[in-house]
C-alpha cells in the first residue's frame, strides 16, 4: 500500500504540491489525472522516490521510500519521457537493470520478446521510434518484476494495438502478482476502462479519491421529459448539479443515491425518465465542475 | 530468497557492480584516449629511440643513454599536471553528467540505490579512468624497459604515484564543483574559475589597491603564498618540478603533491556531502544548491566589477581613481544582475533590484574608504624604535655595475632613521607624484621646467620592506619619485636622504655584495670591458691571464679606501663623469647551485665593477699586468663623452680626442 501524507514540495517559491495525501492500496489500479502543472509528476517522482518532499511523507508498506533501495527495488517506474543511456539497447539496458533489481526475471524477458516483436532488442534505443521506445521500457519494466508500478503517461504514443496488449500484460500482472499499478494519465477514457481507483489532482492538492464504482455510484445523468416540456419546481434538497435541455428533453445531473433520485422525480409524472451512466470525463465534469476551471480544462 | 532479503543487501552496499561496469564501459572513449597517450609518450617512445639510438651508439653508449632517458621519466609530471587537471574535469562531466538533465537525474535516482552508493560507484568509476589506464602504462614500461636491460623502477614509481595524486586532487576537485552545479556547460567554468580564482581576484584586488593607494606595491608575500597554495594548477607545477639531490633526479616537493591528494580525498568527502543534500530538481540550474546561489551572485559580482572595472579603466587610459570606483560599480551591478539572469534563467531580473542596493553600497563604501584611506595606509610610517630592520629596494645610482638594483638591508639605527625620512620625504611628495603617475609625460616637463632648471631629474622606484618589533611586517613601495640635484643639501628632502644612504661605505659594500661571493663562490678569471684602444679606435674586451684573485684584493683595497665603488645618484653629474671610468672590470665566479637546479653541480656567474680615476691600487695592477698601457685605456666618461662629442661620430678619434688621450695620467 501506497501512503502519501500531507507532502509539501516548493520549486523556487511555486508550491507544486500543497499538502497532498493520497493512499493507493495494495493489487490496485489507481488512476491519477488532473490538469497540466496539477502536479501528476511530481508526486510520482516523490513515491519513486525521486524527490525529497519538504514535508509529509511517502511510504510503501509503512515504510519510507526516498533513499530506501529495499522500497525501491519493489518499483518500477516509466516516466513520460524517457532517458535511457546513449547507444545502449534493450539487451544492454536488461543488463543493467538485472545487476540492479534483485527480482529481475531473464526467463520473462525472453518470453516478453514475443509480446514486443517490433522492437529490435540489439538496437540502440534512442534510435527507435517513440512508440517503440515505450514498448521497450514496458519490456524492461516488467522484467524487473515490480510489486508497484508507477506509470506516467505510459500507453502516450503507443498505438491502439499495442496499448491492449500492454493493459493485458499489466492486468495480468495485477491478476497473478497482486502487483500495484500507479497511472497518471490525461486520456480519462482508457483510465475508465482500466483503473479500480481514481485521484483527481488540482493545484498539487487530491481533491477527490475515490473507487470508480463508487463515484459512479453517487452521482446520476437523468434525461426526463415533462408534459408541458417546462421542468418543474424541484425539490430544493434535490443535488442538481447540471441542467441542459435540448427540446423538450432535460438532462439533469444529480449527485446522490440513484434510486432515491428517480422515486423523487418520478414524483413530477414525467412522460420520460431514463437514467444513464456517466463516464469518468462526465463525472469530473459534472462532481468537480464547481470546484476547479482547471478540472474542466482537462475534459473540455 | 525473499525480495525483502536480496534488496536488503543492496540498500546497505556502497556500490555496485552493475553501475560501475556500466559507466566504465559507457565511457571508454576517456580511458582508451588517456591510455593511449601516456602509452605513446611512454613505453612507445623508450621503444622508439631505444631502436633509433641501436644503429648509432656502441651498446656501452646505448646503455647509458637508456638509462639517462629512464631517469628523467619524472621530467612528464610538467605536462602531468595539465593533462591531469583537463582529463580530471573530462572523468567528472561525464561520470556525473546524468545530474545536468531531469530525464536522466530522475532515471538514475529512481534506481534502487542509496546516493552514497550511487556517488561513489560514479566516482570511482571516473577515477578508475585515470588511475588504470596509468597502472597499465606502468606495466608496459616497466617491461619495455626489461626487455631493453635499463629497467629502473624508482623514476617509474615517482611518475606513477605523483601522477596518481595529480589526478586525485583535480577529479575529486572537479567532482567537488560538479556538485555545486546542474548545468554541464557551467561546471567546467566553475572548475576553471575556483582553479585560478584566489589567483586573479588577488591580483585584480592588488592593482586596485595599487591605483588607490598611495605606497601600496603589492600584498605581503605570506598573502601570496597563501594564494599559490589556493591555486592548484601553480602550487603543483612547482611542487613537481624536478631537481637533482645525490645525483639523482627527483621531485622538488613530493609531499605537497601527497598534502592536495589528501585534499582530493576531502573534497570527494564534501562533494557526498553536497550530494546527499542535493535536490534532484535542480538539474538544468547554474547553482544546485541553494545555500551557494547569494555566494555565486555576489561573487560573479566582485569578479565582475573589479575585472571589468580594471579593464574600462585601463581602456579609457586611466582617469581618476573615482572613475575606477564608477567602473567597479557598474560592472558589479552588471556582474549581479548577470548572474539573476542565469539563475532565475530569465531577462527579467530587474525585480532584483534589493539586492543590488547593499551591493552597491558595499562597493561605494569600500572604494570610499580605499580612497580617503580610512585605515591609515598611506600615512603609516613606523617609528624608529619599532623597527628592527629594514630592506630598501630601488635606491638606483650610477655608474651601471653590480651595485645597483642590489637591495639593501639595514639594521643599524642611524641608517633606519635615514630610510624613514626617506620614507616621509616620499609621502610628502604624494600630490606630485600621483600627477606624474597620471601625467608623466608633462609632469616630466613641468618639473625640468620649473624645479630645477640648472641641474638634473631622476626618479627613483623605491621599495621598503620594514621587519618590526612586534614581528609583523610593514612594506610600501613608490614610483616615480623625483630627485633633484638642487635639493642634495637640503636635509629632509628625498635626495638628501637617499645621498646619505649612498655615501655609506657599509652600505655599499652590502649594494656589491662582496660578501657572498667571497663566503660562497670562487673567483674564475677576470677581464675589462670597453677598454679604449688608441691604435684600433674601438672599444674592446681584455682578458686578464691569471691573477685574478691578487685583482680582486686591489679592488677591495681601493673600495676600502672609497676610491671605487662610489655612487652617483645622478647619472649625467659632473662628478659621476669624472669620476667614473667607461671601463668595467669583471669577475667570473662559481657558483654553488641554487634550490631547484637540476643536474647542476655549480654555475658560472660574473661580477662588475666600474673603474675610477682614483682607484689607484686596481690601476696599478692592470698597468703591471700589462692590461692597461698607452694603448689601451681606461677613459673616464667625461673623457669618453668628449671623445665622441669631437668626433661627430661614435669612437671616431679627434684631435681634441687625442689630446684628452695624451694627457691621460696612468
Amino acid at each position: 500500500m501506497i501512503q502519501v501524507n500531507n507532502v509539501v514540495k516548493s520549486f523556487d517559491g511555486f508550491r507544486a504540491l500543497d499538502g497532498l495525501t493520497m493512499s493507493v492500496e495494495g493489487g490496485s489500479i489507481y488512476g491519477l489525472v488532473g490538469p497540466n502543472g496539477a502536479g501528476k509528476s511530481t508526486i510520482l517522482r516523490h513515491i519513486t522516490g525521486i524527490y525529497r518532499p519538504d514535508s509529509g511523507s511517502v511510504r510503501v508498506d509503512g515504510q519510507p521510500v526516498y533513499e530506501n533501495p529495499a522500497v525501491k527495488s519493489r518499483m518500477a517506474w516509466i516516466p513520460d519521457e524517457l532517458y535511457y543511456f546513449l547507444s545502449a539497447s534493450t539487451r544492454d539496458m536488461m543488463k543493467f537493470y538485472r545487476g540492479l533489481y534483485p527480482q529481475f526475471d531473464d526467463k520473462r524477458y525472453q518470453t516478453l520478446k514475443d509480446a514486443f516483436p517490433a522492437v529490435d532488442e540489439k538496437q540502440p534505443i534512442r534510435r527507435l521510434s517513440k512508440g517503440m521506445q515505450k514498448q521497450s521500457a514496458f519490456w524492461l519494466a516488467l522484467c524487473c518484476m515490480p510489486d508497484i508500478l508507477v506509470l506516467d503517461e505510459p500507453v502516450d504514443g503507443l498505438d491502439p494495438v499495442m496499448r491492449r496488449q500492454v493493459w493485458s500484460l499489466l492486468m495480468g500482472d495485477v491478476a497473478q502478482r497482486g502487483t500495484t499499478v500507479l497511472v497518471s494519465s490525461h486520456n480519462l477514457r482508457e483510465l475508465e476502462d482500466v483503473c479500480d481507483h481514481v485521484g483527481i489532482l488540482s493545484h498539487g492538492k487530491v481533491l477527490l479519491e475515490r473507487s470508480l464504482t463508487d463515484l459512479q455510484d453517487n452521482i446520476l445523468k437523468l434525461q426526463v421529459v415533462f408534459p408541458d416540456g417546462q421542468l418543474p419546481q424541484l425539490p430544493p434538497d434535490l443535488n442538481v448539479l447540471h441542467v441542459t435541455q435540448l427540446g423538450r428533453v432535460h438532462t439533469l445531473i444529480v449527485r446522490g443515491e440513484p434510486a432515491v433520485i428517480k422515486s423523487r422525480v418520478a414524483v413530477f409524472s414525467p412522460m420520460l425518465m431514463e437514467a444513464l451512466p456517466l463516464s469518468l470525463e462526465e463525472i469530473f465534469i459534472y462532481e468537480l465542475g464547481g470546484e476547479d476551471y482547471a478540472v474542466r480544462d482537462i475534459v473540455l | 530468497m525473499s525480495w525483502e532479503v536480496r534488496t536488503m543487501r543492496s540498500g546497505t552496499s556502497f556500490f555496485n557492480t552493475a553501475l560501475f561496469r556500466k559507466t566504465f564501459l559507457r565511457f571508454w572513449p576517456i580511458w582508451a584516449l588517456y591510455t593511449a597517450g601516456w602509452t605513446l609518450v611512454l613505453p612507445l617512445r623508450l621503444w622508439a629511440d631505444a631502436m633509433r639510438w641501436k644503429g648509432s651508439s656502441t651498446p656501452k653508449e646505448l646503455a647509458e643513454r637508456l638509462q639517462n632517458a629512464v631517469s628523467q621519466i619524472p621530467y612528464l609530471l610538467e605536462v602531468g599536471v595539465a593533462l591531469a587537471a583537463v582529463m580530471g574535469l573530462v572523468c567528472a562531466m561525464a561520470v556525473f553528467s546524468y545530474l545536468y538533465s531531469s530525464r536522466s537525474a530522475c532515471m538514475m535516482h529512481a534506481l534502487p540505490l542509496r546516493r552514497e552508493a550511487l556517488f561513489l560507484t560514479q566516482y570511482l568509476a571516473g577515477l578508475s579512468f585515470l588511475l588504470l589506464p596509468q597502472l597499465a602504462v606502468f606495466a608496459l614500461t616497466a617491461a619495455t624497459e626489461a626487455a631493453l636491460g635499463c629497467l629502473a623502477l624508482w623514476p617509474l614509481v615517482q611518475w606513477l604515484l605523483a601522477q596518481g595524486g595529480l589526478c586525485l586532487f583535480f577529479y575529486s576537485f572537479a567532482v567537488f564543483c560538479a556538485m555545486f552545479t546542474g548545468h554541464l556547460a557551467a561546471l567546467p567554468v566553475f572548475y576553471g574559475v575556483l582553479n585560478l580564482l584566489a589567483f586573479l581576484m588577488t591580483s585584480l584586488v592588488e592593482a586596485v589597491c595599487d591605483l588607490f593607494l598611495y605606497g601600496f606595491r603589492s600584498f605581503p608575500s605570506p598573502v601570496w603564498e597563501l594564494v599559490d597554495h589556493l591555486s592548484p594548477p601553480v602550487i603543483l607545477s612547482n611542487a613537481v618540478s624536478i631537481v637533482s639531490r645525490d645525483d639523482a633526479f627527483v621531485l622538488y616537493q613530493p609531499g605537497l603533491v601527497a598534502v592536495y591528494a589528501a585534499a582530493g580525498v576531502a573534497l570527494s568527502i564534501a562533494a557526498l556531502l553536497i550530494y546527499r543534500s542535493r535536490h534532484i530538481e535542480s538539474a538544468g540550474d547554474v547553482v544546485a544548491v541553494k545555500l551557494v546561489r547569494p555566494l555565486f551572485k555576489y561573487g560573479v559580482a566582485l569578479c565582475a566589477g573589479l575585472t571589468g572595472g580594471m579593464f574600462t579603466y585601463e581602456l579609457l587610459s586611466g582617469l581618476s581613481d573615482l572613475t575606477l570606483m564608477g567602473w567597479i560599480l557598474f560592472w558589479g551591478l552588471a556582474g549581479y544582475f548577470a548572474a539573476e539572469m542565469l539563475l532565475r534563467k530569465s531577462f527579467r531580473v530587474l525585480a532584483a533590484w534589493k539586492g543590488a542596493v547593499p551591493l552597491a553600497a558595499v562597493i561605494v563604501l569600500l572604494s570610499l574608504s580605499v580612497h580617503y584611506d580610512w585605515y591609515g595606509f598611506e600615512d603609516r610610517v613606523p617609528q624608529a624604535d619599532q623597527v628592527t630592520a629594514v630592506t630598501l629596494n630601488g635606491l638606483h645610482s650610477a655608474p651601471y655595475d653590480d651595485g645597483q638594483g642590489r637591495g639593501l638591508t639595514l639594521e643599524d639605527p642611524e641608517q633606519i632613521a635615514l630610510v624613514l625620512q626617506l620614507h616621509r620625504a616620499a609621502l610628502a611628495l604624494e600630490e606630485e607624484n600621483r600627477e606624474e603617475e597620471s601625467d608623466p609625460q608633462g609632469y616630466t616637463e613641468y618639473l625640468y621646467e620649473e624645479s630645477d632648471p640648472q641641474g638634473y631629474t631622476e626618479y627613483l622606484y623605491l621599495d621598503l620592506h620594514y621587519e618590526l618589533a612586534d614581528g609583523t611586517a610593514l612594506e610600501r613601495g613608490y614610483s616615480a619619485l623625483p630627485i633633484v640635484e638642487s635639493d642634495r643639501g637640503v636635509e629632509g628632502t628625498l635626495t638628501w636622504a637617499a645621498g646619505q644612504l649612498l655615501s655609506d661605505r657599509e652600505n655599499m659594500e652590502q649594494l656589491y655584495g662582496f660578501h657572498d661571493i667571497e663566503a660562497n663562490c670562487r673567483l674564475v678569471a677576470a677581464y675589462l670591458e670597453d677598454v679604449w684602444n688608441t691604435q684600433t679606435r674601438q672599444y674592446e674586451t681584455v682578458y686578464i691571464d691569471g691573477s685574478t684573485e691578487k685583482l680582486w684584493q686591489a679592488m677591495k683595497q681601493d673600495f676600502a679606501e672609497g676610491t671605487i665603488g662610489v655612487r652617483y645618484l645622478f647619472d649625467n653629474s659632473v662628478e659621476r663623469m669624472e669620476n667614473t671610468c667607461a671601463t668595467d672590470l669583471y669577475f667570473d665566479y662559481e657558483a654553488p647551485p641554487k634550490p631547484g637546479d637540476v643536474g647542476i653541480s655549480s654555475y658560472g656567474s660574473s661580477f662588475s665593477i666600474t673603474l675610477t680615476p682614483q682607484a689607484s691600487h686596481t690601476l696599478a695592477l692592470l698597468h703591471e699586468l700589462k692590461v692597461l698601457d698607452e694603448t689601451h685605456l681606461a677613459l673616464t666618461n667625461r673623457e669618453a663623452e668628449a671623445l665622441e662629442l669631437g668626433e661627430g661620430g661614435a669612437y671616431a678619434p679627434s684631435t681634441q680626442a687625442e689630446a684628452v688621450i695624451e694627457g691621460y695620467d696612468f
